[in-house]
């Protein structure tokens, strides 16, 4: 009977040991990446078509080099250094591949007025702490200190792809008009996609209706009508939207050690 | 000729006990072995940072002595806690004296506050970022090593493996362990 309160007690104590350690961690609860992953605009302070253009470029890049470089807005820090959130949250997300450890984080506290560009090690030689220091001071803070935030962060990402694109040796005169208006996976892309249609659609309509009196719809809606009806009514559907390709893209595991700079504004 | 099938039956059981011990001895041997390798990376990782801070100084130095030649303190407890790292072999003597030489570094940016010409030099606003990042990264390969180190240190202790690791020679690693306050290196706003 005492051996088997013996067992109970260690049992407990073990347990409780086991759970104690479990929840040991850290306190502040790090967002999660959305499926684009490579622009999280969690403070909401960039405008939608900047963001399309961070997440086409970045996609670009990822494809073009493996690296990721990944943009983060938040409100507050929660009470940390804006060093122990980037570091924490490089390594969460896994930014950049677990090989090569080619990410970067350009993270920017809005409250806090603190900008970090974070650096994984793969990356310390193409962007010095110096280098981060004075992409921050010419494109970014100039920009924050009026309250523009899309016009900084965009400045200062692009800088940021320029100087991965080098480390690559590839020279982004070649990438030509593609790195402006890379188009990949941004599923919102697609949506804008249907919309310019749409509307493309909507201006030939007017036209038509206008000076040919709807000559070109009405046979449009004919041959449609006839189509369906000889053709086995396949077809159905219309438009297919945006939406499609799922997954989205997410870290590979990288690493950062402290690299990079931060700046105040 | 039942006392002989006792026999190999008793026999058996003792090789099979054997054949478990020595397969978890190796077992245990082998995790402990990478767990050890783990740790000295880590603190491998500690001396580059505490290398590449000390290589940072003449230059940060030299940079600030050209506007304020005459805060000759400061310079001289740089020196000397340099030194003091210089020389500092075990893990808890290297954390004491980083940690004094992050806070005679810290002093040197506060007296760079007085001198606005020195603080909006391109140079010194890039050794400063430097010095900061290099803090950083110190901070970030500290917080590594005693994870790991800490690791190590609970599995070597951990029923039955605290058995083997003292036949086998493994010892607990000390913490590198650095004052609260050393962590941050106060930052410098150019803006105001």
């Amino acid at each position: 009977m005492k051996k088997l309160i013996g067992i109970t007690v260690y049992i407990v104590i073990l347990i409780s040991v086991f759970i104690n350690l479990s929840c040991y961690g850290s306190q502040v609860d790090y967002p999660t990446p959305n499926d684009n992953f490579f622009v999280n605009d969690f403070a909401n302070v960039i405008d939608t078509e900047t963001e399309w253009d961070i997440q086409n470029i970045a996609v670009q890049l990822h494809e073009k080099t493996t690296a990721q470089v990944v943009v983060v807005t938040i409100d507050s820090l929660e009470g940390q250094s804006i060093e122990e959130y980037a570091v924490n949250l490089f390594r969460k997300w896994g930014i950049g591949t677990a090989e090569k450890n080619n990410g970067v984080l350009i993270l920017v506290a809005i409250e806090d007025r603190w900008s970090r560009i974070e650096v994984g090690y793969g990356l310390e030689g193409a962007l010095t702490d110096a280098e981060t220091r004075r992409i921050q001071d010419n494109y970014m803070i100039p920009s924050f200190q009026e309250g523009d935030y899309s016009t900084g962060i965009k400045n200062g990402f692009l800088a940021t792809v320029r100087k991965v694109y080098d480390e690559y040796g590839i020279d982004i005169e070649d990438l030509g008009e593609d790195f402006e208006y890379a188009e990949a996976g941004y599923s919102s892309s697609e949506d804008i996609k249907t919309i310019v249609i749409l509307i493309i659609v909507f201006i030939v309509l007017l036209i038509d209706w206008i000076f040919l009196r709807g000559r070109i719809t009405k046979a449009l809606f004919i041959a449609f009508l006839s189509g369906g009806r000889y053709g086995g009514g396949g077809r159905g559907g219309g438009f297919s939207g945006g939406g499609g390709r799922g997954g989205g893209f997410s870290g590979g595991g990288g690493r950062s050690g402290g690299g990079g700079s931060s700046r105040g504004w | 000729m039942k006392r002989g099938s006792m026999l190999v039956i008793a026999l058996i059981v003792v090789i099979v006990i054997a054949l478990i011990i020595i397969f978890s001895a190796v077992g245990t041997y082998n995790s402990l072995v990478a767990q050890n390798e783990e740790v000295q990376t880590a603190l491998s990782q500690i001396d580059n940072q505490l290398q590449r801070r000390s290589d940072l100084i003449p230059n940060l130095v030299e940079t600030v002595k050209g506007y304020a030649a005459h805060e000759e303190e400061v310079f001289t407890s740089i020196a000397e806690s340099r030194a003091k790292l210089a020389g500092a072999a075990s893990i808890e003597d290297k954390a004491e004296a980083s940690s004094e030489l992050s806070s005679a570094l810290s002093r040197l940016l506060v007296v760079a506050e007085n001198y606005p010409e020195l603080k909006a030099n391109e140079n010194f606003k890039d050794l400063q970022v430097q010095l900061e990042g290099t803090e950083n990264r110190l901070a970030v390969a500290r917080m590594d090593y005693n994870e790991t180190a800490r690791k190590f240190n609970t599995a070597i202790k951990r029923f039955p493996t605290v058995i083997f690791a003292g036949i086998l020679g493994f010892e607990s690693y000390d913490y590198f362990e650095a004052d609260e306050g050393a962590r941050e290196v106060p930052k410098v706003d150019f803006n105001d």
